[in-house]
């Protein structure tokens, strides 16, 4: 039981580690190239970026808790050969990236640069669904993430 | 970056309470405003004096006085004695206007009020000009000129160079009759005050009347240019200015940008609403800014050290004008263009725009009252064509007045800062 909380904070983990220091790089680094033009202040356009990055990773967290939660509680394994749950593990993958629209949809637009947002919400959202599910997946499905076999030593 | 420490004098308040002195001219020129038949407007107007003091402040006090060649005090209700021809028959006073010694005697915390058919010869309009400039004016005081022309039946004394006399009867059109005016010096929201008050103490029947204030203030309000809207910006995001400034609560009268990499020209416009006070001097709308540049350098301390820059200062050029085209003007719009490459690096710039009107002038109404040396020659030779309606000098003291009150404290309708956060 130890391992499976193990587990779950280490994907929280995972999730706060992109809140704190990949959100806040991102973000310096659009300071330096965004020009917000006459309708808004840059610092709006900030802040509402970090806050459309902040829902994005929210749900790509949730989905990868879910990822947990099914493969450890929920699915049942009865063969060995059963244990291969690729659709489930991609279309979770589909909702974290697709937790990218509202932030690419209500992120107020940019005189300039303000596009480089869309790349950066998919790159969070990504990685938080992906290093969660690829290094923390429970034992059963370890393997189920693409390239797991790779990076899941243990 | 520290904030802005040089800024305008804000609008002064109305007082409280006020203490308010007023000298009346005993001349013998004053006393044809007694001698009509029927109450003239100057008659009706001395009760009005004490009237608006006393509506127009809870502490109000007033306290009168009659001048000429002395200055005495009137008691109690003896200036209402100012409406009868006696009150202008005592030779002690009714001789020569020495408006000059009640300025000396002039209290700076009080509101100062003369009524005057204001005759001054040239010497007269340059000694009262340079005491008024020195006395009230230079001491960020306002003069306040209040002209009203009322229904007159008497002789007019020492018009002109040569003092000639003249009798003059106003006929029954309001513009025939001879002005008299009220000249108050103080701050300037106690003079507006005063006048305000008095046109709804019942001055506002009387059909011909103008006020003109001469003072620093044409507007009472601090420029809002830090939540002005941003018309348009090119090249450039506006920033909250607590990202450059340490401490910039407060203070409406400060926007900030931030230029990013690779710019060479980046411009901003923007408007906000203008509230010119009443009957301050006339202006043209456009606008001559007045520029300081600083570059933030590093010196070592916590903050940069705020270096004048002249390169900086000419990498901004800044357009600004009033609208509509003729007062009243509600609106200013301010147009600036920053040619990035002519700033000496990259850095944080502060730039002080002082927004100041380019071309001024007197009201028409003064013009139009305005009484010329060569009429007088004419009137002269044909003395019944006298027109009593105009005022000696009025013009010239006026404009002198005006003057000094140019140079002394220039007029602004703005005074902004602007600070940039540049990389190049």
């Amino acid at each position: 039981m130890l391992k499976h909380i193990g587990f779950i904070v280490a994907i929280v983990i995972i999730a706060l580690l992109v809140f704190f220091f990949l959100i806040p790089f991102e973000d310096q680094l659009l300071d330096s190239l965004v020009t917000t033009g006459p309708e808004i202040t840059l610092d709006f356009w900030r802040e509402s970026f970090r806050f459309w990055a902040l829902v994005g990773v929210g749900i790509a967290l949730l989905a990868a808790l879910l990822w947990f939660v099914l493969g450890q509680w929920w699915f049942s394994l009865d063969r060995w050969t059963s244990a291969d749950k690729r659709t489930i593990w991609i279309t979770l993958g589909v909702v974290a990236l697709v937790a990218a629209v509202p932030g690419v949809v209500l992120t107020p637009a940019a005189q300039e640069g303000g596009r480089l947002a869309w790349p950066f919400y998919l790159l969070n959202n990504l990685i938080v669904f992906y290093l969660s599910t690829v290094l923390f997946s429970p034992a059963s499905f370890k393997y189920t993430p693409w390239a797991s076999s790779y990076l899941r030593w243990w | 970056m520290p904030a802005p420490t040089q800024h305008t004098v804000t609008f002064p308040p109305i007082s409280d309470s006020l203490k308010v002195d007023l000298f009346f001219d005993a001349t013998l020129s004053m006393k044809g405003f007694t001698l009509t038949q029927t109450s003239s407007s100057y008659q009706q107007s001395v009760p009005l004096l004490e009237r608006a003091v006393i509506e127009g402040w809870r502490g109000g006090e007033a306290s009168f006085y009659k001048f000429g060649d002395e200055i005495a005090p009137l008691p109690g209700r003896a200036f209402l004695e100012a409406t009868k021809p006696q009150f202008y028959s005592d030779s002690k006073y009714n001789k020569r206007t020495f408006i000059e010694r009640v300025i000396d005697r002039a209290d700076l915390d009080h509101l100062t009020v003369i009524v005057t058919d204001l005759f001054q010869d040239n010497a007269d309009v340059n000694q009262l000009s340079t005491k008024l400039k020195n006395k009230f004016i230079a001491n960020g005081l306002s003069v306040g000129v209040l002209g009203i022309r009322s229904q007159y039946d008497g002789t007019v004394y020492d018009v002109g160079t040569d003092n000639y006399s003249f009798s003059y009867k106003s006929s029954e059109k309001p513009d025939s009759g001879r002005p008299f005016f009220l000249l108050a010096f103080g701050s300037h929201a106690n003079v507006a005050q005063y006048f305000a008050v008095l046109e709804l103490s019942g001055l506002s029947n009387f059909p011909e009347r103008h006020a003109l204030i001469l003072s620093r203030f044409l507007t009472a309000q601090s420029a809002p240019f830090a939540t002005a809207k941003l018309k348009t910006a090119n090249k450039m995001s506006e920033i909250s200015s607590s990202n450059l400034l340490e401490s910039s609560t407060g203070q409406d009268h400060i926007k900030a940008f931030q230029i990013t990499k690779g710019k060479t020209e980046t411009s901003f416009t923007t408007e906000w609403a203008y509230a010119p006070l009443p009957n301050v001097i006339e202006h043209a709308p456009a606008l001559a800014p007045e520029l300081t540049a600083w570059k933030g350098e590093n010196s070592g301390g916590k903050q940069l050290t705020l270096v004048e820059s002249s390169a900086a200062k000419t990498a901004l050029e800044i357009t600004a004008k009033l609208f509509p085209e003729t007062a009243p003007f509600s609106k200013l719009d301010l147009q600036a263009r920053l040619n990035v490459k002519d700033l000496p690096a990259s850095g944080k710039y502060c730039y002080r725009i002082v927004l100041r009107p380019n071309s001024y002038s007197l009201p028409s109404w003064v013009s139009e009252w305005n009484m010329r040396d060569i009429e007088i020659k004419t009137w002269h030779m044909k003395v019944g064509q006298f027109n009593g309606a105009k005022t000696y000098n009025l013009e010239n003291f006026l404009s002198t007045l005006q003057g000094a009150v140019l140079n002394t404290t220039p007029p602004e309708v703005g005074d902004i800062y602007l600070y940039l956060k540049v990389d190049k």
